[in-house]
């Protein structure tokens, strides 16, 4: 399953429960008060919040380890890429398949976003394209195509026609 | 009315009729940013085909305004609702109003007759190579205009508190350290931590458009990502403040419609007092995809956004779910309308803690993910908060109650097309549709429907709307004039 299947599903299911917890509350609100005072409630409220914190700090461990920050090793092929009102310009536009490419985004004027699609349409990654910076990011094509590059941050009038695409072969 | 929550500040003649007036304003101005919306999601939807060169201006001014009036609402709200303990300036608090109402303007006139199609965040070096020479002064004059309002206003309701309770005593510090010391109720601790952040992302904007007016005025090349980070700093910060000044009075005036009250405590001002720093540190996660930045930056920005959420599920919403859950509710269109708020700011937030997560952001970020959660936590989550209490409010100043079928119709009319309008961003999301695009490339051309299908909810959440607003206005006309 893709990633962003992935998380809609999660969101749905987190959804699903505030819906049902903020419901069953009301309903409870309506017929006359229980035993449990707000008082009993509000001292378990250290327990949630330790389930909580323990949670997050899962989720922040486990997240560290798949940020696509890490550069260890050497790329397989680099690619330059040049953004600016409203194109792409890439040193190369055609890699092999399985290899880890590198792409060294810049900017010549504004802001720009370097966005991958695959050919389904479903983003594989991004990085920001900034005036007097370089960004590296890495992406191992996996499946021959033709994948989409769209500019992910707005750019000016026609930055919804800033594209280009690579080959994978 | 059965009950009376606000019968202290409406007694101040000058603080409620000025808040009535604003609110008034508020309501019919918040059509035009709404519409812009609407046309964009029907441009999108190939539903109108004649006002496309229009759709990055539309998109500039709907963010601007629609932050800059809900923003100022809630200031407006909390100002009103703090009355009944402190004393606000009638005077500053007009003089802000104004400010506001001419920078808004202003940033009109900026986006639509000079060309400044910036979008609301105005990226850096965007600014200076887009628009007229005219446009562009003007369009950071008006940022400018709206700042020093704000200031204005933050610092003399600091000042208005501080004629009462010392700062120390405001962020409940005898709480922390055990010592004992006035009760101070949570509103008061809650505006003055907002207050603070606001004063210092305030300052944080001053710097970035005095970066702005040197290059312009000289041959000075800023750096794009100080500049990123500047304006971040201040956008994230003041769209959050903009929801926790609202938090303010809803800790105030929520429980009373269970006949109780949310106290101040250890805890509470352990929570609040962290909050202050968490909040001004989240705001790097609008930063994660520029790798660049160092990455230490990076894992600080996702820790300060869970703390976010960490503080905001312990505290507030448990409280709120404890509270309803024990207490016999008054269940009337207000009460229900804050609570449902609450639950689609729990949800939105929770999209957006996913979307705070490093390595969900890189394949998420920029698409219609980021409007959906934000419209879920900021126009259904805060900006409802403001509508509901705004009706209490009418409703008071009237004498006049509400009709039964506000109940049953209105509120899931209003319910339902805003949430046929969030969930098309959100499908938008799962299928990697970019935001800000005023036509999907014909590789993404699901984004066409959930746009059009949008367009549509937005239609029936306005028939609501326009509804609630003339109903609103009506009872505020009626309260002035008493």
């Amino acid at each position: 399953m893709k990633l962003q299947t992935t998380i809609f599903v999660i969101w749905i299911i987190s959804t699903v429960i505030v819906i049902a917890a903020f419901v069953v509350v009301y309903l409870h609100s309506k017929v006359k008060p229980s035993s449990i005072t707000y008082e009993i409630i509000n001292s378990r409220r250290f327990k949630f919040f330790y389930i909580v914190v323990i949670l997050f700090l899962a989720l922040f461990f486990v997240a560290l380890s798949y940020t696509p920050y890490t550069r260890e090793g050497k790329a397989d092929e680099i690619i330059g890429v040049k953004a600016r009102m409203f194109s792409f310009v890439l040193t190369k536009d055609t890699v092999d398949c399985g290899k880890l490419i590198e792409f060294r985004v810049a900017a010549e004027d504004v802001t720009h976003g370097f966005g991958m699609y695959d050919s389904a349409g479903t983003l594989l990654g991004q990085v920001q394209a900034m005036p007097g910076y370089i960004n590296r990011l890495r992406i191992q094509f996996d499946t021959p195509g033709k994948y989409n590059i769209f500019c992910l941050e707005y750019c000016g009038s026609q930055h919804h026609q800033m594209k280009t695409s690579l080959i994978v072969k | 009315m059965e009950q009376t929550f606000f019968s202290e500040p409406i007694q101040n003649k000058g603080i409620r009729n000025t808040t009535l007036v604003w609110f008034s304003l508020s309501l019919v101005l918040f059509l035009v940013p709404a519409a812009f919306g609407f046309l964009m999601r029907s441009i999108q939807g190939n539903l109108l085909q004649d006002s496309h060169h229009l759709f990055y201006h539309f998109l500039t001014s709907h963010g601007l305004l629609m932050v800059g009036i809900w923003f100022t609402s809630a200031m407006a709200l909390l100002t009103f609702s703090l009355s009944k303990y402190v004393k606000p300036r009638v005077g500053m608090y007009i003089v802000s109003l104004s400010l506001i109402v001419v920078g808004a303007l202003m940033s009109l006139w900026a986006v639509f007759i000079g060309d400044m199609a910036t979008g609301w965040y105005f990226l850096y070096p965007l600014p200076m190579r887009i628009g007229t020479a005219t446009g562009r002064i003007v369009f950071l004059s008006s940022i400018g205009v709206l700042g020093v309002g704000w200031l204005l206003w933050s610092i003399d309701l600091l000042l208005a508190i501080a004629k009462k309770y010392t700062l120390p005593e405001t962020l409940g510090w005898h709480y922390i350290f055990g010592e004992s010391g006035r009760e101070v109720p949570p509103i008061i601790m809650i505006a003055v931590v907002s207050l603070i952040a606001i004063i210092v992302c305030i300052l944080i904007a001053v710097i970035l458009l005095l970066l702005y007016l040197l290059e312009i005025a000289s041959s000075v090349v800023n750096d794009a990502l100080l500049m990123k980070n500047l304006v971040f700093v201040f956008g994230h910060t003041v769209a959050n403040m903009n929801l926790y000044l609202v938090i303010a009075v809803f800790y105030e005036y929520f429980p009373k419609f269970g006949g109780g009250e949310f106290k101040n405590g250890r805890m509470l001002a352990i929570v609040w007092n962290s909050v202050l720093g968490i909040v001004l540190f989240a705001y790097f996660h609008h930063l994660y995809m520029d790798f660049i930045q160092p990455t230490v930056v990076q894992y600080i920005g996702q820790f300060a956004s869970y703390g976010a959420g960490v503080a905001a599920a312990t505290f507030t919403i448990f409280s709120v779910l404890a509270f309803v859950s024990t207490h016999k509710m008054n269940w009337n269109f207000s009460s229900l309308l804050l609570f449902i708020s609450v639950a689609m700011w729990t949800i939105g937030g929770v999209a957006a803690l996913i979307d705070a997560t490093i390595p969900v952001n890189f394949k998420m970020h920029n698409t219609l993910w980021v409007p959906a959660h934000f419209h879920t936590y900021y126009f259904t989550g805060a900006a409802t908060m403001i509508l509901s209490f705004m009706w209490t409010i009418a409703c008071e100043v009237s004498g006049a109650g509400e009709q039964p079928w506000m109940k049953k119709f209105l509120l899931p009319l209003l319910l339902a097309g805003a949430s046929g309008f969030l969930l098309m961003f959100y499908f938008g999301g799962l299928h990697s549709i970019p935001r800000r695009y005023e036509v999907y490339p014909v590789e993404l051309s699901e984004g066409t429907a959930y746009a059009k299908a949008a367009a549509y909810s937005i239609l029936l959440f306005f028939a609501g709307y326009i509804v609630f607003m003339g109903m609103v206005l009506k009872r505020f006309l009626r309260g002035m004039k008493t």
